[in-house]
């Protein structure tokens, strides 16, 4: 789409650090301001970011190959709230504990954190999906 | 596990399952054939009561909505007829199928429906019947339409889903009148509750519904016209379900709930007249066919009226009538659908008068239509004529002009069955297409239909008789007087029986033969087109009424309707507002953030070109999430401002798609837009300020403040609310995103395409 060089190293340096910083958003969440909305708007400004410096590339255009990103993630959000329905739990039934890793001290494992990774998925697939669509036009 | 409980979820596996093989794969079928035989062994078993015959799956107790099975005598009656047909017929089905077809996805269609059948006769729960009805429609949907690139098959699916489909959203309704009146909708209590509708108001609405479900269902007159469009579906289809099970799910209701709505005065005599004028009404039009197929489907829908009029009494001699006539017609026409096919397939016609010469050709298949064909007209000693016997029986007894409905009907069945055999025996065209009896394991399963016809001509009561006096006792809760006998003595019906075999008789001889009358369109099926059609224009001019296109209409409706929403709170409540509307007070740097807002809103209107308008837009946007950060609200505001970020690629994206920016060509109407956004924009910030300062209940987001660490482990209340306290509410969300996604994907692709063929 563009060949600015500028913009180019620009993008190289800061398109890894907007990744970590949706994955820090992402694993925070719960905890901390974050979680799967915000951190799937982020990852799609970073998959965005390379769009606007080497456009498609050699990507096969005319596919809706995000939408299957959107169905993979409403798949997962769904499924995690099903998946208490076999242990004969109410639907959406959430469960939480901790466990001790070493070096890294107590970590918390949500089930509510597979269901956020649902929605980071739906939002980052959505988000590019229209945006690739648009774009790919001429 | 019960073994009701495995039959009736086997189908349902297997469904699934059967996707996973290859395309032309036969072992599709045979594992159809064998889930449906390993269901009808399970069907034994609790028939021979080597297991428990009512299992409880408990569902949405509180509603009274239930999935629990009840496999009484009157439903296994039904699930060993539709698990043993459909054993056959998916057998049948392997061979007959063209190599190249999908097998996978047939028998997957086929199971679907298999197990929605029996889902529709084992439900103990009306709401849970209501909706395997559906789920029956549904995969016969599909299955006609299972060669969706013919027009014709896509056209028949259609009609028969909308004409059953409609049919059973009435009898929804009447369930729920029922089930409300009564206060269940367990079958077994509403059973004892005929007393309670009896006294309701409710009772004759309620019947004229389920009656609408019935006659759509089991295509009574007018309804009839979605069978013969559903000839469309490949032949095992339409042996199984357009003859043997689908169409009799509205006769099982009927034995279903006839004690229950039998005390409705209105039920019998209506269901007994849609059946007598439909039997006779399509035995004519069956006889003026030429298509084997059509004729089969019209003769269907005369003996399902037939049938209908010995369920319709819910007394248990005719109720015995009528099941013994069920089971007869599924044998004998399951088997002359199946036949029909073999000669489909063999001679590659379906029309009666470009067959050749049948008796001589292909021996074996002949001698299996003609057998099937005496059994249909009534010849003893076959099993059709100990029903239609008992048929006229109780109809001689009766009003006049029915019996003479009644034997109208036998002479027409008597005529179009002599024209199917003997027009067949020896063939319009001697020099027609010469095919030939085609493999056993294409003449195995109609023989076997046929076998048991005729075999419950000779020994209906050994065969049956205990089981069906056991299902007309469930079925009507008092026990059959009679026994099926092939032999009566000599009475009126049988010299009604005489009659009407030797005027059909007659009739095909004398006229049928010498011309056979072109086939009408129907009537039914003319404002059927009509109508759809008429549907179809006025919903698109309704649509394109309000749809302009226009933006600024479609932002005027919405803020109207904020606007005359907030009016008519403020009308009927009275505007109060008490101090305390706001948690803290605004310092300077939320008002310096709220005015920078109001500037940037300002330019995007002054703005001459777009991307100043939407340079401003952003500012307006981002002092917003400044002003969210300011409010200890960091997830708003990082959420606000990631939006931001990502509308200024989007409007980048969509430029090319806009019409050049004119500012001036809605100046006119600048002055009601200019009131429309500041009285929607004023009244909501009044309206918040108000709910605000007087709760009438305590605010939960204290409740999820305080559990938010105990019940979901996290600190971030806002994500914890989203991902468990709230977590339906943003699977909804997500699911609108995902249908978003696909729907601007259809929508630009459609748009380019579109230029491209430019």
């Amino acid at each position: 789409m563009n060949d600015s060089l500028i913009l180019a190293t620009a993008v190289r340096i800061t398109r890894p650090v907007l990744f970590l910083f949706a994955v820090v958003l992402f694993l925070k969440g719960h905890n901390a301001p974050g979680g799967g909305f915000i951190a799937g708007l982020v990852t799609a400004v970073a998959v965005l970011l390379g769009l606007f410096v080497h456009g498609h590339g050699n990507r096969k255009t005319g596919r809706p190959t995000f939408l299957y990103v959107v169905a993979a993630g409403l798949g997962l959000a769904l499924l995690t709230a099903l998946a208490p329905t076999l242990l004969g739990w109410p639907f959406f039934t959430h469960s939480f504990g901790f466990i001790n890793l070493p070096l890294l001290g107590s970590i918390e494992l949500a089930s509510a954190a597979l269901f956020d990774l649902g929605v980071y998925v739906v939002v980052v697939g959505n988000v590019v999906t229209v945006l690739y669509a648009l774009t790919e036009r001429r | 596990m019960p073994a009701v409980f495995l039959a009736a979820a086997l189908p349902f596996v297997v469904s699934p399952v059967l996707l996973l093989f290859r395309r032309p794969d036969r072992r599709a079928g045979l594992l159809s054939a064998a889930a449906c035989a390993g269901a009808f062994a399970c069907f034994v078993s609790v028939a021979l009561g080597a297991s428990p015959a009512t299992v409880a799956l408990p569902w949405i107790e509180p509603l009274g909505l239930s999935f629990s099975l009840n496999a009484d005598p009157l439903a296994l009656f039904f699930a060993l007829l539709i698990t043993g047909v459909g054993f056959l017929v998916a057998a049948f089905a392997t061979s007959y199928l063209d190599s190249n077809e999908n097998f996978p996805r047939f028998f997957s269609f086929l199971m679907l429906f298999t197990g929605s059948m029996l889902g529709v006769v084992l439900s103990s729960n009306l709401m849970a019947l209501f909706v395997f009805w559906e789920m029956t429609s549904f995969s016969s949907f599909l299955l006609i339409g299972f060669w969706h690139h013919r027009d014709r098959s896509r056209y028949g699916a259609l009609k028969a889903l909308v004409v059953t489909g409609s049919g059973g959203l009435a009898m929804l309704l009447g369930f729920v009148m029922v089930g409300t009146v009564c206060g269940s909708f367990e079958i077994a209590v509403l059973a004892e509750r005929g007393a309670l509708l009896a006294a309701s108001p409710w009772a004759t609405p309620a019947a004229l519904l389920i009656i609408a479900g019935v006659v759509t269902k089991s295509a009574q007159l007018p309804f009839h016209l979605w069978l013969p469009s559903a000839m469309e579906a490949p032949t095992p289809v339409s042996a199984f379900l357009h003859a043997a099970t689908m169409v009799k799910a509205g006769l099982f209701l009927v034995a279903r709930l006839g004690p229950l709505l039998s005390v409705v005065p209105l039920w019998t005599p209506t269901l007994s007249l849609f059946g007598l004028l439909t039997m006779t009404w399509c035995g004519w039009l069956a006889l003026r066919q030429k298509d084997l197929k059509a004729l089969l489907a019209f003769s269907t829908v005369s003996q399902l009226g037939l049938i209908l009029v010995l369920l319709a009494p819910a007394e248990p001699d005719t109720t015995a009538a009528g099941l013994l006539h069920l089971l007869n017609h599924a044998c004998f026409k399951g088997a002359l659908f199946l036949l029909v096919g073999v000669l489909e397939h063999e001679l590659h016609t379906r029309d009666l008068s470009l067959m050749g010469p049948l008796r001589r050709n292909m021996p074996f298949t002949w001698l299996l239509i003609a057998l099937a064909a005496l059994s249909m007209a009534g010849v003893p000693p076959m099993g059709g004529f100990v029903s239609k016997e008992l048929f006229l029986d109780h109809l001689l007894d009766g009003h006049p002009l029915l019996a003479l409905l009644a034997v109208a009907g036998a002479v027409l069945t008597a005529a179009y069955c002599f024209a199917l055999a003997a027009g067949l025996a020896a063939g319009r065209r001697p020099d027609g297409p010469r095919g030939q009896d085609p493999s056993p394991s294409l003449l195995l399963p109609p023989a076997l239909l046929v076998a048991a016809t005729v075999g419950l001509g000779f020994f209906p009561d050994q065969l049956v008789g205990t089981p069906m006096a056991a299902a007309t006792l469930a079925a009507t809760g008092s026990s059959v007087t009679g026994h099926f006998a092939v032999w009566h003595g000599v009475g009126p019906s049988l010299w009604a029986s005489a009659f009407a075999i030797s005027v059909g008789a007659a009739l095909w001889w004398g006229w049928w033969q010498k011309r056979v009358p072109p086939a009408p369109t129907l009537l039914a099926d003319r404002v059927y087109d009509y109508a759809l059609e008429q549907l179809e224009t006025r919903a698109r001019r309704l649509t394109a009424s309000y749809m302009s296109g226009i933006l600024w209409r479609y932002c005027s409706v919405i803020l109207l309707t904020v606007i005359v929403g907030v009016a008519v709170v403020v009308a009927s409540q009275g505007f109060v507002m008490h101090d305390g509307w706001s948690s803290r007070h605004a310092g300077p740097w939320d008002l310096a953030v709220c005015a920078t807002a109001i500037l940037a809103a300002l330019a995007t209107l002054r703005a001459r070109t777009r991307l100043a308008a939407i340079l401003a837009l952003g500012a307006s946007g981002f002092s917003l999430a400044l002003l969210f950060a300011l409010s200890a609200a960091p997830d708003l505001a990082l959420t606000q401002i990631m939006v931001e970020t990502i509308s200024v690629p989007l409007f980048l994206a969509v430029f090319a798609f806009l019409p050049p920016y004119q500012v001036d060509r809605v100046r006119r109407a600048r002055p009601l837009h200019a009131l429309l956004a500041v009285a929607a924009g004023l009244g909501t910030a009044l309206l918040l300020a108000a709910s605000r300062s007087q709760r009438v209940a305590e605010p939960i987001s204290s409740y999820f403040v305080d559990k938010s660490v105990d019940a979901a482990g996290g600190h971030n209340v806002v994500n914890v609310i989203l991902v468990d306290f709230r977590g339906l509410d943003t699977l909804g969300e997500i699911t609108v995103l995902g249908v978003a996604a696909i729907a601007c994907y259809a929508i630009i692709k459609l748009l380019s395409e579109k230029e491209a063929g430019r």
